[in-house]
Order: structure tokens, then sequence, then C-alpha cells
């Protein structure tokens, strides 16, 4: 079949991207690799989310209900427990294979949508040794037992890492009758939000121990303890540690992009994101038509941002644009997405997505084009856990730079 | 009565609140970008209210369990009483979000809906 | 006995506390160390001298507490009074290779595992080189199997459907003169029958990506890789499909020998009495060998740590990388240095290190072993990254003092056959072991080689989707859908390989059987994503509650606690 835009990945950021490509007239075909469209949502039964799009709190699974809903009413074709195996360039579109129970199959498509979401750093990737027993998961490993499966892992926990998804399972493990001994985080501040190490671990005394890391899993078929150590400033462990009896190791110690596809489409990530590199429509800065979006581009803390990145993607889509792409500058932050602007886009209004390297009490933003500051923005509280998020109406033809600085 | 610091959980601005009462029983805030903030500092000074999410059991294979919530907030403290009585449920219906499927819980005034769609 | 006297000599000029004496003509070494390296020692000197069968080391260390073995948790009567013509103990490479040899003749064969799955210590925990054995001593039984083995490996991979590729091992000088020695490597070749020739520095550079080493080194093309777990299986399954029982979760507690000869073996599962019994228990070969009542041997375990690199590095390097070593007498002497292997399933491994340890069991890994191991052999392609490790594993080698293997039949014991002390290149040398071990036991047994005659050579695989064609696969899909449901998708397994795996001539229960059958798990983000579906899928497919499915046998629940409320 022949479509306008093929949507990979059917969580929210692909949902919403086919919805706002579809209403500008595409034919649109998402492919999810899962049985249910809804992506990560459909674990996250806690609530939270929506409130800055729909102005109230919802659970995730009713936030991805709503969208689920529009590209059934849409129409949108979709394939569910259908995963792409291979995607090339041809005749200025892209073929997309895939495979399913119902067989093989390929596809032709003008534009394509990157929204494959992001997957758990390991206990590995953090250095964790010791033996392998059962009863050592990823924080999402976990949410998907005992939110989806109905099934608890074990009944003493220990979580690693602050990451918003360990302050959450630390609370829905505490519900499921649970004991959470504690949450462990190596950095000296935490990964997650305030307002969840507030609602998850406060509301039920949960202790947080910052510059704490564990080091080591005991045990031998399931998990008997972890040796819990303070570490330095380089993170590395100090002194002997404690040996902490559990039956249960959660490890939340980050999320990466997932970006198999466009590697496969030669695509080069952004050491910073892990994403590739976009312009302000999310379109790849080094492929025409191809879009990445929702945490396939860069990791988000709110679902609400990932949706509108997707549907300024799925409505570009419907466009032609001949691009004239200038780097933005990131200065002071750890990145900027969009990573390019096409400024020959006569749109002056462009939205920044950043995160700041550190605590800072007051900050601003500044903006700079063509060498002249154009637009200065001020900011309380600027956390690294909080995704900066900042619209800018501007005109530039040869520089772009973002500053961010912290204020006395 | 000494300040408190709060971290308001209504939105993601997570605004960090002075929050005081004062000897006419009203609580003074300070550090909110909206009036959400005086309302939760309030509540949380007087009688802490949260939103309760979690699973129920179901006597679907496909679906172990499935995602449910009170649909309005409760007082905190009885929280783990709710958890531990939705943690003793068994739903023999399929449901969509926004089913009710137990009426005011506990007593508390808030029913509790099924958040996720098993149709 | 001359030797003893020699060696309490030079233990006694070292200040051991250390006494030897004389016991089933081997050296025996009591006393008590206040070290391993001490026991260790003790040991090695006693290896030096020539003269006994070998070095039984009893020395105690100070304040250690006897050793206890990870046991199956299982106890019953299911096997009372079996009778099989051949008991095999063991499980691994070796075992599986002698078991599927025994087939090929007219005699019963069971073979006993003591864990939940066959090949899961060091057959699995090994980096699957099918070494060339350029390295080995000439005239030692390690070299003597190796060719030997090596060259069965073709036809292996052919009747057994398990992949292997012969990439060639080239080892690096460390230094410009080293390339002075290579007509000696050259002729203890031709001696050994190993094919080698040289490689210019600039000649490297076809090899790795980035050299790290500029002096150039030496080829064995011979040298190939193979998944040495999956080997470990499909012997097994082929074993198991020519008749012989497979027990896994059943270890040997205790055997009755009458007149150097073994009566029965006792199990957790009730006692077999085989007529002719082979050793093949890695780390714990030397307390069998003592239960059969012919111990002139000890297991050393010597750990190794080998870590897993991305797929994503595997184009950094063509072949296997090593270091030229010149080998002294030293522990490190006796292992290969390690290197770079680009494994079967395209993976890079580092590794593995070498480090004597007290514990038999210690598969735990450590910060400084791992450290270790990439700061020495990232050296050898310096483009490798940190970061590209996505996982690390720990195993423990059989080693003896010889550091020899011992392939015999029993000079004390009529009925019994070891396959012991089978440490690096046993991956290499177990086909070639079988061969020798099964003669032996079958004419023990019979009294002469009679042949099984509808002995099938043949096993077939699971079909690995993501290899296959378009049309391989549609046809695959249309005959069975779950092929075209992919679970794991680091490394695109369907639904249907798990099942498939569910399905073979083996007990496969827990999710690392699967995951080690069709690599459902092993990619990079080591399970997330795709454990709960493939508990699912385990609990669906075997008829057993979600919450009762394994990581890796009884006891390892990965999940044990169901939500289940009430009406």
């Amino acid at each position: 079949m022949n479509y306008g835009l093929i949507v990979i990945g059917g969580g929210p950021a692909g949902l919403k991207a086919a919805c706002s490509a579809a209403e500008k007239g595409l034919k649109v075909l998402i492919i999810e690799r899962e049985a249910q469209l809804g992506g990560i949502l459909k674990q996250c039964v806690h609530d939270g989310f929506g409130v800055i799009r729909f102005g109230e709190k919802l659970t995730g699974p009713e936030y991805a209900y709503r969208d689920i809903t529009e590209v059934k009413r849409l129409g949108i074709e979709c394939l569910t427990g259908t995963f792409v195996t291979g995607i090339c360039d041809k005749d200025g579109g892209f073929v997309v294979e895939t495979t399913s129970a119902q067989g093989i199959r390929s596809d032709f498509t003008e534009k394509i949508a990157l929204a494959t979401g992001c997957r758990e750093r390991t206990p590995r990737q953090v250095n964790i040794h010791g033996t392998r027993p059962a009863g050592v998961l990823a924080a999402g490993a976990c949410q998907n037992f005992v939110n989806l499966k109905g099934l608890l892992p074990g009944k003493r926990a220990v979580i690693l890492g602050s990451g918003d998804i360990g302050l959450i399972m630390a609370r829905r493990l505490t519900l499921e009758g649970a004991e959470v001994i504690g949450v462990y985080e190596a950095k000296a501040t935490p990964s997650g939000l305030q307002r969840n190490i507030r609602q998850c671990l406060d509301d039920f005394g949960i202790p947080l121990h910052l510059k704490t890391t564990v080091t080591d899993v005991y045990g031998d078929k399931r998990v008997e303890a972890v040796r819990v150590s303070a570490v330095d400033d380089s993170m590395n462990p100090v002194g002997e540690g404690e040996i902490v009896e559990c039956d249960l190791l959660v490890v939340s110690v980050g999320l990466i992009p997932e970006n198999e596809l466009a590697e496969k489409l030669g695509l080069q990530t952004d050491p910073a994101t892990k994403g590739i590199a976009v312009d302000q429509y999310m379109m790849s800065a080094g492929k025409e038509g191809v879009y990445a979006v929702g945490n396939a581009l860069h990791v988000h803390d709110l679902v609400d941002y990932v949706s509108e990145g997707a549907a300024t993607a799925g409505a570009d889509a419907a466009n032609t644009r001949k691009r004239s792409l200038v780097k933005v500058g990131a200065e002071g932050l750890m990145y900027v997405v969009p990573q390019y602007v096409d400024v020959s886009d006569a749109n002056e209004k462009k939205t920044f997505y950043m995160r700041a390297p550190r605590d800072m009490a007051v900050a601003s933003v500044k903006l700079y084009a063509d060498g002249e500051l154009v637009a200065e923005r001020k900011l309380k509280n600027v956390k690294p856990p909080e995704m900066l998020r900042i619209q800018f109406k501007f005109r530039a033809s040869d520089s772009i730079t973002l500053r961010l600085e912290e204020e006395e | 009565m000494s300040e408190v610091k709060l971290t308001c959980i209504v939105c993601p601005n997570g605004c960090e609140l002075v929050a005081e009462k004062c000897g006419d029983g009203s609580v003074k805030v300070a550090g909110n970008l909206c009036p959400k903030g005086v309302k939760f500092a309030t509540d949380e000074l007087v009688r802490p209210l949260r939103t309760f999410t979690g699973t129920a059991a179901t006597a679907f294979p496909d679906f172990p369990v499935i995602a449910v919530k009170t649909d309005r907030e409760v007082p905190k403290e009885e929280i783990l009483r709710i958890a531990e009585y939705v943690n003793s449920l068994c739903l023999t219906k399929r449901c969509s979000p926004g089913d009710v499927i137990v009426k005011d819980v506990l007593g508390l005034g808030a029913d509790l809906v099924v958040t996720a769609d098993m149709n | 006995m001359a030797f003893v006297e020699k060696i309490n000599k030079k233990l006694k000029k070292k200040g051991l506390n250390v006494t030897a004496s004389e016991y089933n003509g081997a050296v025996r070494l009591t006393g008590e160390a206040d070290s391993w390296e001490e026991v260790l020692e003790a040991g090695r000197i006693a290896a030096h001298v020539r003269g006994s069968r070998g070095v039984v080391n009893d020395c105690r260390l100070k304040g250690r507490s006897p050793e206890t073995v990870r046991m199956p948790k299982n106890e019953d009567k299911s096997l009372e009074g079996i009778a099989p013509d051949v008991l095999v103990i063991g499980g691994g490479i070796v075992g599986a290779a002698i078991t599927r040899e025994l087939t090929r003749y007219a005699v019963t064969v069971a073979v006993v595992e003591k864990e939940y799955d066959v090949g899961t210590a060091q057959s699995a925990r090994n980096d699957g080189m099918i070494h060339a054995g350029i390295d080995l001593k000439p005239d030692c039984k390690k070299v003597k199997y190796n060719v030997r083995g090596n060259k069965m490996y073709d036809a292996l991979s052919k009747e057994l459907d398990v992949p292997i590729e012969r990439p060639g091992q080239l080892v690096l000088y460390t230094a410009g003169w080293q390339k002075l020695i290579f007509p000696l490597i050259k002729l203890r070749g031709l001696r050994n029958g190993i094919p080698v020739y040289p490689v210019s520095p600039r000649g490297v550079k076809e090899y790795v990506r980035e050299p790290g080493l500029g002096f150039g080194g030496f080829m064995c093309p011979s040298a190939g890789i193979v998944s040495p777990y999956l080997m470990t299986i499909a012997l097994m399954e082929n074993a198991a499909h020519n008749g012989a029982k497979v027990y896994v979760d059943t270890a040997v507690t205790g055997m009755e020998v009458k007149e150097h000869k073994i009566v029965s073996v006792a199990t957790n599962r009730g006692t077999i009495y085989p007529k002719a019994v082979v050793n093949a228990a890695g780390v714990f070969s030397d307390r069998i060998a003592e239960m059969a009542g012919d111990r002139h041997f000890t297991i050393h375990p010597r750990r190794g740590v080998e870590a897993v690199l991305d797929q994503k590095a595997y184009p950094k390097a063509k072949c296997v990388l090593g270091k030229f070593v010149i080998s002294g007498s030293s522990g490190s002497g006796h292992t290969k240095g390690g290197g770079v292997i680009v494994s079967i399933d395209h993976n890079l491994l580092l590794g593995p290190s070498a480090k004597e340890c007290a514990e038999r069991e210690n598969e735990a890994t450590t910060r400084e072993e791992l450290d270790e191991v990439f700061e020495k052999q990232s050296r050898l392609a310096p483009e490798l990254k940190r970061s590209d490790i996505i996982t690390y594993f720990a195993g423990t080698r059989a080693a003896t003092y010889e550091e020899d293997f011992v392939v015999e039949k029993s000079a004390v014991t009529t009925n019994f056959i070891q396959a012991a002390g089978i440490q690096s290149p046993g991956v290499t040398a177990a086909p070639a072991i079988a061969e020798d071990v099964a003669r032996w036991a079958v004419q023990e047994v019979l009294g002469e080689l009679r042949k099984n005659p509808s002995f099938d050579p043949v096993r077939k695989g699971i079909p690995v989707v993501r290899e296959m064609s378009g049309e391989t696969r549609a046809r695959l899909i249309a005959e069975n859908p779950d092929f075209g449901e992919i679970v794991c998708r680091c490394e695109q397994i369907s639904k249907g390989e798990i099942i498939a795996a569910l399905h073979t001539p083996l007990k496969v229960d827990s999710v690392d059987a699967v995951k080690r059958r069709v690599r459902a798990g092993m990619g990079r983000c080591q399970g997330g994503f795709c454990q709960p579906t493939v508990v699912r899928i385990i609990s669906e497919e075997l008829g057993i509650p979600p919450e009762q499915v394994t990581k890796k046998g009884a006891g390892s629940e990965v999940a044990p606690y169901p939500k289940r409320g009430s009406v």
C-alpha cells in the first residue's frame, strides 16, 4: 500500500502525530509492535497526565484512551502486533517492511514518523555487580509485571535511582503491600520530579538516600540482599558500604531513546539527546521526510509535551518545505531540541525544549539571532529533571544561539 | 505556628510553596503561580487529599488486572486502607474507562472507576 | 616414594605448613594455610615434581568452613532403581558430547545434571572460541584433543544445525622484536598440525578498524567461534533424540564402590545402578573422582570475567584478537590472556580474565575485575568504549594443578571413566574427548564396540526468523502465525521461536533456559521489555501459573506474588 505518512509506534507520540497528519488529509498508517495501542501509558496507572493538554489529571490509560478514540474517529489504519524489520529509501519516499502474525508486508510512504519511544538503562549499565538472581528488574519491567500482569515481583524492595518511574514504583509497590526499604540515588540531587518525591516517597515515609548507590547483588536463585555504598563526586563507591536485605531490586537509572530504525536510515544521533537531530517541525536534519517524535527524539518529563511535539510533526507532514537549516547553538544547557531551525519557514513562532545541567534558583534563557539578543525568558527553580519548554517568535538567517544563565 | 515548606503536586509546575497556619485557622501561602496552590497548601495543612490510583484483579486472563482510581480526592490517611480494599476485589465484568465498579468506596464519598479499556 | 620427599623438602623451604604424602599414586597435601595463595602455591610446588599421578590438595584454608555446593531443591524417588548401561555425571558440553557419542553405540545412557538446565556453568560462561591451539604446550592432552576437536566442528555444526564461523584468531605482538619468534611459532604449528601465517603491521588494519598495537602478529585461520551453550544444548537434544535420558535438577550425593567397581550412584532423586560411570562433572569432577575411589587431582577454580558488547560495536573487529603472551609458570601463564572475541551472535566479547578463587561456584562479578578486563582488552581495539558494554558475566574454570585434562579410563575403579579437569579449551576439545571416552565406556559395558543401528546424527534447530529471507519467513508465518509475532525486539525473536524452545527434547521451563536457546532477552535492553511477555508465554504454553515461572529453576520465581481478589 501507499501512504502519505507511516507512523512507527502507537504510543502517545505516534497516536498524536497520526491524528494531526490525518486531520490535514494525509493517508496515515500506524504500526505498533504490541498487541494494543497506547505504548508505555498502558502500564502507567498513576495519574498526573494531561494537566497541560486537557486541564485535568488523567491516568496513563485514560490519556491514551483519548488519543486512541480520536485515531478511531479519524479512521486511521493501525497495524498492531506488527514489527518493523526493515526501512529504506525509495523514489523520494520510504519502503517499510513489517512482520506480524498475518505475514510479512511491505508498504510505501512519502514520509515517516519514528515514535518508537525509549528503553531503560539496565542494571549492568550502571556497573552493578555480584550475582544474577531473579528479583532484579528495571523499573519499567517491574511496572509491567505489577500493573499489567498482576504479579508482584517481591515484598521487600530496594529501589536504585530516583527517576520518575522508580519513584512511581515505590508508591505502587507500597500500595500492593510490599515494603519499600528505600530509594538510593548516586547523584547529589534527585533525578525525578520534586512533586513525585513528595507524593510517592514522603507520603509513605520512604527514605531517599542521595549520593548512595547499589554496588552488588547477593543471592543465588533470588535476590537476598544488596550492598549499598556512598559515592564520591565522580560517583565511585567509597568505603565498604552496608548490606541491605531485600527480595527485590528495582533499577530506575535513566532512559535512552530507541533509534535502531533511524540508524537503519543512516541517521546519526545527537550524543546529548541520544535521538536524531531535527528542525522545529521534528523533521530530521539529516534526511527529508523523516520525523522523530516523543521519547524516541528526546526523553520528555511530561506526556503533554510529547503530544505537542508530535502534533507539530504530524501537521507538517502534509507540507512541502524547501528547507534552509541553521544549527541552534546551545550554551549552558544539556541539550536543545530542535537542534536546527529551518529559517526559510514563514512561521516565526518556534518552540524549544531543553534541559538545564544543574539546579538553579533563578536563571534566564537568552536567544541570540544573527548575533543579536532578540528575546529573554526569566525562569525560577530550574532543575535538570524538569524539561524547559520555551516559545520564541523571531526571524533569523545565519545563526541562532540559546544560552542559559544563572542569575543571583 | 511556623512555616511549612511544600511542593505543590497539583500540576507539573511543581511550585515550591511556603505555607503558614494563622491564628484564625486560615492559611497564608507564598510561592504559588496560581490559586490551585493556595487550595493545595490549605488542604495539606488541614486535611491532605490524594487521588487513589492502582489496579484491581479481574476474572479475565487477557487482563489479569485493570487500572482503577477514585474519581475524586480522598483523605491521604485513607489511601493505604483503600489500597487494601481494592486489592481484595475481583472484576467479573469487562469495563471501559469511566465505568464505576464501586460506589462510595469505604464511605469516603468517592467512587472507584476503571481507567483502562478491556473491550 | 621419591617424589614425596622431594616435595616435602620444597614445601619446607618455602616455609609452608603443609605436608606431602603418597595417596592413590598421587601426592596428597595436608595442613593448614593462612591464605588461598598458600594453598595454591603448595599445589603448584607439588605439581612441578614428576613421578606422581597428580596432586590431591587437601590443605585447609584457616578459618574457612567447608564449601557448600549449590544443590537442587527437589527430592524424590523418581530415579530409584534405574539401571542404565552408562551414567554420565555432568551436563556441560563435555558431558553432552559424551552422552551423544554413547548413543552411537548399543548401550543405554542416562545423564544427570545438578542444575536446572544443561550447559549452565563453564559451558555457558565462556567466550565460545574454537581454539586453534597454537598457544598450547606440545604433547599435552589439551593440545591433542584441541586439534582433533577443532577439525570436528564443521561436521558437528552441519549435523546439529548450530552455526559456527571461522574468522581466525589474530595474535598481536606487543613489541617489535617478537616477530623474530615467528619461525618457532610456525614450527610449533607444524608439529601440532595448526596452520599459522604472519601478518604485517599494515595487514592488521584489515582485521581491526583501529588497531591498538602496531607491531603486526600472526594469524591462526583455523580458530573459530560457536555458541558454547547452544552447542551443549544441541548435543544433548540429539542424544535425547537417540534415546539418552537427560535428568536435570539431579545431583550425585554418593557412590557405593565394591571391589574397585561402582555398584550404585546415589542422587537426590533416588539410587541409580549403572554398569559404567563417566565423570564429566566440571568444577566438581575431583569430588566425583573421590566418591568413585580414584582421586588423583584437585580442581582449583579459576575465575574468568567476560564483558559483552552491543552489536553496534561488532564492525570494530573482523576476527578474534589476542595478544602475544610468552607462557610463564605462574598462574597467569596458564591462560591465553584473553582478547576480543567476535561472537557468533555478533556481539564482541572482551575477556576473559583469570583469577584463582577458593569457591567453585563463585559466579559473581566484581567492579575491579570488569575494569581490569576492559582496560586490558580494549587496548587491542581502542575504538571500543566502556559504554558499548551491555552486560558481563563470570565463570569458574575447572583447573587442575597439572594444568592438563584428565581424560582416562580409571586405573583403579574398573567401571569409571574420567573426563575431568576440563577447562579452556574444553569447548574445542569436547567432541574429541567424547569419542575416546565413549569407546572406553562401551568397551567396558559390552566388551565390544557394537553400534546402535538407528542412531540419527541430525538435529534440527529452532528456526531463526531474523536470518530468513522474506519468502521463507512468509511461508513459515503462513504455517504458524506465531513466527510473525516479535516478542524480543532487540534481537527480533518471535513468539514462535520461544514456543518452539519450550517443546524441544529437554526440559525447558525457565526464562534463562529460553534465553540460551533463542536469545530472547540477550539484546541491549537485557529483557527489560520482553521478560514479562516471555513469562506469560511460558505460563500459557506449559500450563503453569505465571507466578511459578522461574528465571533459572525452582526458587527463582520471577514475580511470585499474584494479585487475586475475591469476587
